[in-house]
């Protein structure tokens, strides 16, 4: 558990960005992410105060403020039938309630766990990231090379197209082994395989074959690794069934 | 008061948070201990420099080998004297045997201050090459142990040079002869894995100097007496100068049945002369305590065609980790606690050993053998009925002991009570066997199917186990019982109020309980081994039964009577039924001036066997055949305890083994590096199942009347766990038709297992 020296609450959220830059300074949101870290003792900054929460219709999209707590997602009755019933799904097997309650989507974003449910459902629905001074960028290309900014929000579209996801886990709270998302639209399917244990990526792939082929073709193209909980062998075995059950929309609630 | 669902006495309390804990008991201005623990799996201390660490502001002093006696093996196991065990251990090392082991305790003013020394201590080891594969440790690796480095009581078949720690035998006429002329011959090979005990509560101990020379302690353990006997032989000081309570504990399964704390927390009270506590975090827990015996079981049954059982031959090796505590007993009940479920075949043989690797110790944990055995028996009795294609169940009702029947490895040699057979039959009803049998497919990646196990255990240890209880009659009326049995958290408190104020015929409110301290009550072997309602129950009921007859005697004197009066709720009447008087005014008289007699009795039980409950479980489940992922979809236990003292606490026990089992079945995975340091070492990497993987767990009860047990009354604690694990591995053979042999069964087994069958040309079953 990570040790805080001090604890800093900036007026403003340009004051964050620079003592975020400083050495030894790391965020707070939901206050989750230091019960897991260890290392020398830091100062905290605090963000829940300075950042948005909820969800809220925007036109075509959702914007859901960095300080939405994932309590909220899952439970949201917008987003519990169709085709975002997803987020719920991805976000359902995390630890326990209580501990939903305090993990932000923002911090949930900034942390970048491999094993996150969440970032996978999140690409294959190509969500957008908010970022206070590099503006509105797709999530992958923060997840591919973040930033040193603060996410401020995320943006999703309400109508993403046909979507699903599947993920396999051991105990029913356990992180998962191996976990999809899939999201067709105009064509073209968004394939984010995440937990293997690598940081979740996505493949787009046209929507020409058929599903079982795609699945194989998608799923065998993610490198995968070995870890306590899995063998990199039985990921691979597995990755094309449950790549075709998110596309079968396994995890949609109708 | 017996058969009756009566809440635990401390229940409520609990619930709202009253100080019943250890924690609750430390006050501000104790020192606190942390203990730094050993980087090597196998090294040898050449010198400790503490200088640094002592400079560390509030570090008050260092603990180390050359504070304790060196030169005097014990053994931490919490057992009654003389311990089978292999006696290995001193209170803090020189030799270094597994990685996690203490090489140093800081004593300090602050839990930071005792952080910081820790990581300041400087040790000089000398490297020595380890061994952690105990399948190849008994004479491969370099011995653990160099002459008088250990000790035992009497021969538990310990060898140290060749990394042997215990061997058990048992022979019944010439097993490999039948075996060769047995139809079929079943011969399946069993591993099961080290399991942690993740009890809610960790390790934790205080202790204080009474100013009178005397230390008193306050620890989560599971016997007082034993604790008290093992850390004054291992300090070098006589046992009157410690006393040690029990307070409430939050759960131990047998992980605090080794007195692995409470010897460190004392040596600094020697040392300082100042109230001192150590409060253990789960990774300490995990890593310096103990776990279950892995276990490798191989099995032959040998059977002729119609299923009938005719040589039973096991093999175990077990792996005792770096020290021996416990090891021997574990192969005594490895076969002592299985065998005798099945009736005795023309010839049975078992053959035990436990090895020395240099691997976190392994030790006491409900089942204490027989879940890694049944695991292996079951299979092969799950195999042999797939082989034969009988229905499993028919197989196991062909092939049980009944009441009445002997068994050469059954404790006290007869089963004077069991309704076995009713279980089973009963238990098939209640899963739906009939309808689900063995196995259907759901989708075109599911199939459902049930599976089943039997399981027996002991009640207390034959020949062994020795109790005292002791009753008082109080001058207002109530009576105060005195007993040295722990409750874990099991209710055994409970139970024991609920014997005494059965035989009194009070209510139970009359009767107060004192329990758990080696200075007010008198000497209990402790709780292990499934004990507490039939030993101590046993001693309670006797001591409640003399009472009564004492009651009588002194008041027939008191009141000039003919005949002694007899006690019925709360009144002493005479022959015709009048009243004579009330308890209360009987207990005035008797305390005060005219009388001056304070009546006390004290019952004892020596326990001559053990008598064995019973549990058939069944499971239904379904088997994702692209995944390998099992889900569970309903448990039925069935079991004869003999007279259920009390139903709702025994129900509980069943729920809690039951899902103890399962976790040990398909989710707790214990992994260590190739250096030998434990990499689970936390509730995120080890697994045990939360509340959404349970299923629906129905729980009945048969009663037998068990005639040496207190009412009819058997015992629970570990025999509810073995059968999940079995009946989960039946329902597999049955959806798949493979036989998972390792445990914990991960999806990735269960796939490979599923894609081997394939490629040798195997189809599943439907």
């Amino acid at each position: 558990m990570l040790k805080l020296t001090e604890l800093k609450t900036p007026a403003s959220l340009e004051e964050a960005y620079e003592l975020l830059r400083l050495p030894h300074h790391t965020a707070l949101a939901g206050g989750t992410l230091s019960q897991l870290q260890a290392g020398e003792p830091t100062v905290g900054v605090e963000l829940t105060h300075l950042l948005p929460s909820g969800i809220t219709r925007d036109g075509c999209r959702l914007r859901i403020g960095a300080m939405t707590v994932l309590r909220t997602l899952e439970t949201d009755p917008a987003l519990q039938t169709g085709c975002l019933s997803i987020l719920p799904a991805s976000v359902r097997h995390l630890q326990g309630p209580a501990l939903r309650n305090l993990i932000t989507v923002g911090g949930a974003v900034g942390a970048r766990f491999p094993q996150s449910e969440f970032l996978t459902a999140l690409l294959a629905l190509d969500a957008q990231a908010v970022l206070y001074r590099g503006g509105t960028v797709p999530l992958e290309t923060y997840l591919n090379a973040p930033p040193e900014d603060i996410v401020c929000e995320l943006l999703v579209d309400r109508e993403p197209g046909q979507t699903g996801f599947c993920a396999v886990r051991n105990s029913y709270v356990d992180q998962p082994i191996l976990c999809a998302a899939a999201c067709l639209r105009e064509g073209t399917w968004r394939i984010a395989v995440g937990a293997r244990p690598f940081l979740t990526e996505v493949r787009t792939c046209p929507a020409s074959r058929d599903i079982r082929e795609i699945a194989a073709d998608c799923g065998a193209s993610f490198r995968m690794g070995d870890d306590l909980k899995a063998t990199a062998d039985y990921r691979r075995r597995i990755c094309p069934a449950i790549v075709r059950r998110a596309m079968e929309g396994e995890g949609v609630c109708r | 008061m017996i058969q009756k669902p009566v809440g635990k006495v401390d229940g409520m309390a609990a619930c709202l948070g009253k100080p019943l804990y250890v924690e609750d008991f430390i006050p501000r201005n104790a020192l606190r201990l942390k203990i730094v623990q050993s980087p090597h799996a196998f090294a040898y201390i050449e010198k400790i420099d503490t200088a640094r660490a002592l400079a560390v502001h509030g570090v008050v002093c260092v603990l180390t080998y050359e504070d304790v006696p060196q030169d005097h093996p014990i053994t931490l196991a919490a057992e009654a004297a003389p311990e089978g065990s292999t006696h290995d251990r001193v209170i803090l090392e020189r030799t270094v045997r597994f990685v996690g082991e203490p090489v140093a305790v800081i004593v300090a003013e602050t839990e930071e201050a005792a952080e910081a020394g820790a990581r300041l201590v400087d040790v000089t080891y000398r490297l020595r090459t380890p061994h952690f594969d105990y399948e190849t440790a008994i004479d491969d690796g370099i011995p653990l142990y160099g002459p008088g480095e250990s000790f035992v009581h009497f021969d538990n078949g310990h060898v140290p040079e060749r990394n042997i720690i215990a061997r058990k035998d048992r022979v019944y006429q010439d097993v490999e002869t039948v075996l060769a002329d047995c139809d079929v011959v079943e011969d399946v090979t069993v591993h099961t894995q080290a399991q942690a005990h993740i009890q809610a509560e960790t390790h934790r101990t205080y202790c204080y100097p009474d100013g009178r020379g005397r230390l008193v302690m306050i620890t989560s353990c599971q016997s007082v007496f034993n604790t008290q006997r093992i850390i004054t032989e291992g300090l070098g000081i006589p046992a009157y100068r410690l006393r040690v309570i029990k307070p409430k504990v939050g759960g131990a399964f047998g992980g605090k049945n080794t007195s692995y704390f409470e010897g460190l927390v004392a040596a600094a009270v020697l040392k300082t002369d100042r109230p001192c506590a150590l409060v253990l975090s789960r990774e300490e827990s995990m890593t310096i305590s103990n776990t279950r015996h892995a276990a490798r079981s191989r099995i032959r049954l040998g059977a002729s065609r119609d299923g009938t059982f005719r040589a039973l031959d096991i093999d175990m090796l077990i792996n005792g980790g770096a020290h021996g505590e416990h090891s021997f007993d574990v192969l005594n009940v490895g076969g002592g606690n299985t065998m005798p479920i099945y009736r005795c075949c023309e010839a049975e043989r078992f053959t035990g050993r436990a090895a020395y690797t240099n691997l976190v110790p392994a030790g006491a944990f409900r089942g204490f053998g027989a879940p890694q055995v049944v695991y292996g028996l079951e299979g092969a009795v799950s195999d042999l009925a797939w082989k034969l294609g009988m229905d499993s169940s028919e197989l196991r009702l062909k092939n049980i002991i009944h009441q009445g029947e002997k068994h050469p490895f059954l404790s006290g040699g007869v089963v004077n009570s069991s309704r076995l057979e009713e279980l089973i039959r009963r238990g098939r009803e209640l899963i739906g066997w009939e309808e689900e049998y063995p196995s259907h497919r759901v989708d075109d990646h599911t199939i459902q199917a049930v599976g089943m196990a039997i399981d027996m255990h002991g009640s207390g240890i034959g020949g062994l186990d020795s109790v005292n209880a002791t009753v008082s009659l109080n001058y207002d009326g109530s009576f105060t019982l005195f007993a040295g049995a722990c409750d874990l958290g099991t209710g055994g408190d409970t139970i024991l109020l609920q014997i005494a104020s059965q035989t009194l015929n009070v209510d139970m409110e009359r009767v107060q309980i004192e329990v758990s301290d080696t200075k007010t009550t008198p000497y209990d072997k402790g709780a292990y081994a499934s004990s507490t309602t039939y030993v101590t129950g046993n001693a309670v009921k006797d001591a409640c039964e003399q009472m009564l007859r004492r009651i009588g005697e002194t008041a027939q004197k008191l009141y000039g009577l003919e005949e002694p009066p007899h006690l019925s709720d709360g009144e002493l009447l005479d022959g015709g039924g009048n009243r004579v008087d009330t308890l209360e005014e009987f207990s005035h008289k008797i305390a005060s001036f005219s009388s001056a007699e304070q009546l006390t009795c004290t019952g004892a039980f020596k326990c001559p066997s053990a008598p064995p409950p019973y549990v058939a479980g069944f499971v239904k489940l379904r088997v994702d055949t692209e995944t390998g992922k099992v889900t569970l979809l309903n448990y039925v236990a069935m079991v004869d305890c003999g007279t259920v003292i009390n139903p709702n606490l025994a129900r509980v026990q069943v729920e809690g083994g039951i899902a103890q089992c399962m976790g040990y079945a398909l989710y707790e995975d214990m992994r260590f590096s190739k250096t030998g340091a434990m990499l689970s070492n936390d509730l995120q990497k080890y697994r045990i199942p939360c509340s959404m993987d349970v299923p629906p767990i129905q729980v009945e009860f048969l009663e037998s009347f068990e005639p040496s047990g207190p009412y009819g009354a058997k015992s629970m604690g570990e025999v509810t766990f073995h059968t999940a694990a079995p009946a989960i591995r039946e329902a597999l053979l049955h959806a798949t038709g493979c036989q998972l042999n390792t445990l914990p069964i991960t999806p990735e087994k269960v796939l490979a297992a599923l894609e081997e069958q394939k490629e040798k040309g195997g189809r599943l079953p439907c």
